[in-house]
């Protein structure tokens, strides 16, 4: 038995026609219905179940006792805030000012100190003179040197006529 | 002033909330009779178009499966469509070619010749099959090459239940808009089989 070429066997030509026609028969697969119908079903269960309303979907009646609550809740929260910067502020107030007389207001008000300012002792006058002739003055009380002040070992000054060469 | 308002009595709230209800759920009833009627008239023409389009099985029953999700959330409206065909035809034609500009994977059958062996019949002999496979695949890039608007109405004229009015209502166009785009299509594929006949 001759074997025909492959080109004389199959003569027809496919026209665009044909392709469009097998692209519009195409099988769908199998069960294609009903798994739409599943997929609807769950749609309908999920559609089904209580929807969250938005807050300005929810009704008077439905959020009046909501509303109540919430409002409750935030008067004590402010309310606890309030309270605890008062409480705040109190702490970090001075001290209550003391009235020299039975005055009204703060206007007669005279801020009067808990003690009375002691100078400290064993310190010299103002006016005592801290140097001489150029050279710290150490007074008598003055157990250790002043800070700052370097003194070096050298005797007490004595009173000597002013030579200009001496002078530096 | 008059205290004439009319007080409702129980029995009659009962009674109004009682028929209230009963044709809420008759009509929930009926858009789901209604809902499976179409799924079971359709659903075969709505998976071939998406089909046409997307070349690939999942995504065009998945595109069917989203269609008919859309006529669910719009079931009040169903009473209102006249032609449920050319209605659930053009969501389903968006939804395709939406995903399509959208679509960020290659189809299933990325070759076009792998793609036209499954649309040849598997009855005829192997030589026969690879000629038409080839043939077709040619004429399948042909249709690919063409401009959107002429492959659209094109591809939506392979399918014979489908009138030129009723392309032109999924498309949203005019009757003679769609018979011109035709008319160009078929000429343009003509030519392409022309020189491709010259060539062999």
């Amino acid at each position: 038995m001759k074997q025909q070429p492959p080109k004389k066997q199959f003569e027809k030509k496919v026209a665009p026609e044909d392709t469009l026609r097998l692209l519009a028969q195409v099988a769908p697969p199998t069960g294609l219905a009903e798994r739409i119908e599943t997929r609807l079903s769950s749609a309908r269960l999920i559609e089904a179940e209580p929807v969250r309303q938005r807050w300005w979907q929810v009704s008077f009646l439905t959020a009046f006792p909501r509303t109540a609550a919430a409002s409750l809740i935030l008067c004590a929260v402010i309310g606890g805030g309030i309270g605890l910067y008062q409480s705040h502020k109190s702490s970090t107030l001075p001290p209550p000012v003391r009235f020299s007389s039975g005055g009204m207001g703060a206007a007669g008000a005279i801020r009067v100190a808990p003690a009375g300012v002691v100078p400290p002792t064993g310190t010299s006058p103002r006016t005592a003179p801290k140097s001489f002739h150029g050279r710290a003055v150490i007074q008598a009380g003055h157990k250790t040197r002043p800070k700052g002040v370097v003194v070096p070992n050298t005797p007490p000054p004595m009173e000597k006529k002013v030579n200009p060469t001496d002078e530096q | 002033m008059s205290t004439s308002s009319v007080q409702l009595t129980g029995a009659q709230v009962a009674g109004w909330m009682g028929s209230t209800f009963t044709s809420e759920q008759e009509q929930a009833n009926n858009n789901t009779a209604a809902i499976t009627a179409l799924v079971e008239q359709y659903s075969t023409v709505l998976y071939r178009v998406a089909y046409s389009v997307t070349r690939n099985i999942a995504e065009a029953e998945d595109a069917v499966q989203e269609t008919f999700l859309r006529v669910l959330r719009h079931r009040n409206e169903l009473g209102e469509i006249r032609d449920h065909r050319v209605w659930l035809i053009r969501i389903v034609w968006n939804i395709v070619l939406d995903r399509k500009r959208r679509a960020k994977t290659r189809p299933e059958t990325e070759d076009i010749e792998e793609f036209a062996r499954l649309l040849v019949a598997s009855d005829v002999s192997a030589v026969d099959h690879a000629i038409a496979s080839q043939q077709h695949a040619y004429i399948l890039k042909e249709i690919d090459r063409l401009p959107e608007k002429e492959r659209r109405v094109l591809l939506l004229s392979a399918f014979e239940e489908l009138s030129t009015a009723q392309i032109a209502g999924i498309l949203e166009t005019t009757e003679s808009a769609v018979r011109a785009r035709l008319f160009r299509a078929r000429r343009q594929l003509q030519a392409a089989m022309e020189k491709e006949r010259r060539r062999g």
